[in-house]
């Protein structure tokens, strides 16, 4: 077998292999939230969006502590850099895998933090509530410079990803937006809110990244 | 765009990410050339012609094989 051959098969095996466990892993956790989603967490009462951006959160910081983990690890980067053709993290990987797993956690934390609060015992007071959005505050403009700073660290296979990305996103959620407000103030489609439209753009946003990565080879 | 850069790497010896290195970019930003799958920007097809001694033109030429049937030029 040549060397482009058992590369080619390394990487059938890989890939093989991330199925199998993201299927053994997905799976549970997808039924969960589908159920969790139809009837609601038993003993609280959870509007589908609060369960959703829930999820996505918990993804998103599972996905982010994985990441920083393997971030911390010279040779487990360089396997998640390269899979088939596995070598020691450069200083300039390592830095771009920690500052992407910074990014998930916080965006983690962003959108699960008003739903936490909101599930206080006894409802959160004026106060905390004042405290939690000066929280969110500040830690959006943490996560806004750590997205610039994955900006500057990227190549411009990776921005032109980004940007394409956020070129369908916009497409897709400008016209759900219009064509739900229309049916909306028309009277012939229920109310939406604003934390609705914010969960469902996260959902539109990693579905539409995933699929751009895997359909371009980023894995 | 279609690109002559699998050949010229396997000629030099050359993983992705080697040539990755050389020119600045990630392994999977090679492979996504290499596939057809992102048109480099003209600094980076430079760059690419740079390392292997070649010009632009030798590496890359655009993709002008019509969609359906023959050219409407015939």
């Amino acid at each position: 077998m040549n060397n482009e051959a058992a590369t080619k098969s390394r990487k059938r095996r890989n890939t093989a292999v991330l199925a199998v466990a993201g299927m053994i892993v997905g799976a549970p956790f997808g039924y969960l939230v589908g159920r969790l989603v139809k009837h609601g967490a038993p003993g609280l009462h959870l509007a589908w969006s609060d369960v959703a951006a829930l999820a996505i959160a918990a993804w998103m910081i599972a996905t982010g502590l994985a990441i920083l983990v393997a971030g911390s690890n010279r040779r487990i980067a360089g396997r998640m850099a390269d899979p088939a053709e596995p070598r020691p993290a450069t200083p300039a990987q390592m830095r771009f895998y920690r500052t992407q797993s910074v990014v998930l956690l916080l965006a983690g934390v962003l959108l699960a933090l008003p739903v936490l609060v909101g599930l206080l015992p006894g409802g959160a007071s004026s106060t905390m509530r004042m405290a939690a959005m000066a929280l969110i505050v500040g830690l959006f403009a943490l996560q806004t410079f750590w997205n610039y700073a994955i900006w500057r660290q990227s190549d411009e296979f990776l921005r032109a990803l980004v940007a394409d990305g956020s070129i369908i996103c916009f497409w897709v959620l400008q016209s759900a937006l219009l064509l739900w407000a229309s049916g909306e103030k028309l009277g012939l489609l229920p109310a939406a809110s604003l934390w609705d439209a914010l969960v469902v753009m996260m959902a539109v946003y990693l579905v539409v990244s995933a699929t751009l990565s895997i359909r371009r080879g980023m894995h | 765009m279609e690109n002559r850069l699998r050949v010229l790497r396997a000629e030099q010896g050359w993983s992705q990410a080697e040539l990755g290195d050389r020119i600045g970019v990630s392994r999977q930003a090679v492979n996504a050339i290499e596939t057809g799958k992102h048109d480099p920007s003209l600094l980076l097809a430079f760059k690419i012609a740079d390392v292997f001694g070649q010009t632009v033109e030798a590496v890359f030429r655009p993709d002008l094989t019509p969609a359906t049937g023959a050219s409407q030029h015939e």
